[in-house]
């Protein structure tokens, strides 16, 4: 168990280390770019060098301030990088500041990693936000490799690979619900599917309720506002599943053109609810297990 | 859940002790707002317009988290002191409200 003896939470102490990882992460960037130029020169010079003191007193060599690199004031991003053309014993990871992330325990680079950033869900950042963490250096690229830290990504197809690096990629998609988004939910590579405004057949309607909302399923927020399902009931058009889901978070069902009474929810990690615009009757009794519910309609209504 | 014919009251809400906002615009739902009662600490925005709720605002007296009460077009009665304690609203909407308000 990590103590912080400042008193700060493991939250804030990560958002600190990862305020300074970016920070190392463009120093290091803006360094090595610097030195650049002047490795391919040293690089000749310490060809010149070696190659003169095959002629000339080695002794002779040693005080020759432009011989030595790493000699060189401000010359340490210079040595790391040359470590191995220059075959010195100094080693990457021995000399990078940003190096020295490779001793941070799994459940604090974990804290880092999330505290890289992301909007869609706690605890889960965007790819983006992160994968410059994969970079940083070869050991904390293992780490994340061992730990395959869960991260999303925001897409418009199912083209994308599941893994990406170190990175274990959850989907947010946006777009139809064709019958393969509703597989890939099912299987749990997609966690979030934004349908509004689009279409959705009676044979993947269907499906919705068994393999979204059901048992098992692990989506996290279903938006399927607009999508003129036809005037028809829950039942008619989503079938007699139960809806069971303890995984969904956000369900967003507005203007629809469903009809008839609310459909039983036993949706325990329920927090919105949109249902608005539609025909439904009935009372409020079926919502009575969406015991976490937070918002009824969560559209920013602000007066 | 505003726009819809629903119907019955508000008791189902009230063990939705996480329950912050709530709209139920343009139903038909009656009674009172007795069960709103039950999610006083965290209530915030309660949008129930153009329904039959009835009764005064005294359940509300303990919402001390409310920021806007749209109540317009029921059968409300009664008096506003109910709503003292709610330092944190912002809107009040009772237009067509009330056949028996005093202010």
């Amino acid at each position: 168990m990590l103590q912080f003896t400042d008193g700060s939470s493991p939250r804030v102490w990560a958002a600190r280390v990862a305020m300074i990882l970016s920070t190392l992460t463009s120093l290091s960037a803006h360094l090595r770019k610097q030195a650049r130029p002047r490795r391919e020169e040293k690089l000749r010079a310490n060809h010149e060098v070696h190659t003169h003191n095959a002629v000339q007193d080695k002794s002779h060599t040693q005080s020759d301030p432009e011989s030595s690199i790493e000699e060189e004031p401000g010359g340490l991003t210079l040595v790391q990088e040359l470590g191995e053309a220059i075959n010195t014993p100094q080693r990457l990871d021995e000399q990078d500041p940003a190096a020295a992330l490779d001793t941070l325990p799994d459940d604090l680079l974990l804290h880092v990693v999330v505290a890289c950033g992301g909007e869609w869900l706690i605890g889960v950042p965007e790819l983006d936000a992160v994968s410059a963490l994969g970079s940083l250096c070869k050991d904390v690229l293992q780490q994340l490799s061992r730990l395959l830290p869960f991260v999303y990504r925001r897409v418009h197809g199912l083209t994308h690979g599941r893994t990406h690096g170190p990175w274990r990629v959850v989907l947010l998609f946006t777009g139809e619900p064709t019958a393969t988004v509703v597989d890939e939910a099912w299987r749990g590579h997609v966690r979030s599917i934004d349908a509004r405004g689009t279409t959705l057949t009676p044979a993947v309607a269907k499906r919705v309720v068994p393999e979204l909302l059901g048992v098992g399923c692990s989506l996290l927020d279903l938006k399927l506002e607009g999508l003129q399902l036809g005037i028809g009931s829950w039942r008619q058009t989503f079938g007699e599943a139960a809806v069971c889901s303890t995984a969904l978070l956000e369900l967003q069902l507005d203007d629809c053109g469903l009809s008839g009474p609310l459909p039983e929810l036993n949706l325990p990690a329920l927090q919105i609810l949109w249902m608005s615009s539609n025909q439904m009757s009935g009372g409020l009794e079926p919502l009575m297990r969406c015991t976490a519910l937070q918002e009824l309609d969560g559209r920013d209504k602000r007066v | 859940m505003s726009h819809n014919q629903l119907t019955g009251t508000l008791k189902p809400l009230a063990c939705l002790r996480a329950l912050r906002g709530i709209d139920c615009t343009n139903n038909s739902i009656g009674g009172t707002l007795e069960p709103l009662q039950s999610l006083a600490p965290v209530l915030r925005e309660v949008f129930l317009t153009n329904n039959k709720l009835a009764g005064s605002l005294e359940p509300l007296r303990g919402c001390t988290a409310l920021q806007d009460v749209v109540l317009d077009s029921n059968e409300l009665t009664g008096g506003l002191q109910p709503l003292q304690g709610c330092t944190a609203l912002q809107a009040l909407y009772l237009r067509r409200a009330r056949r028996s308000l005093t202010l």
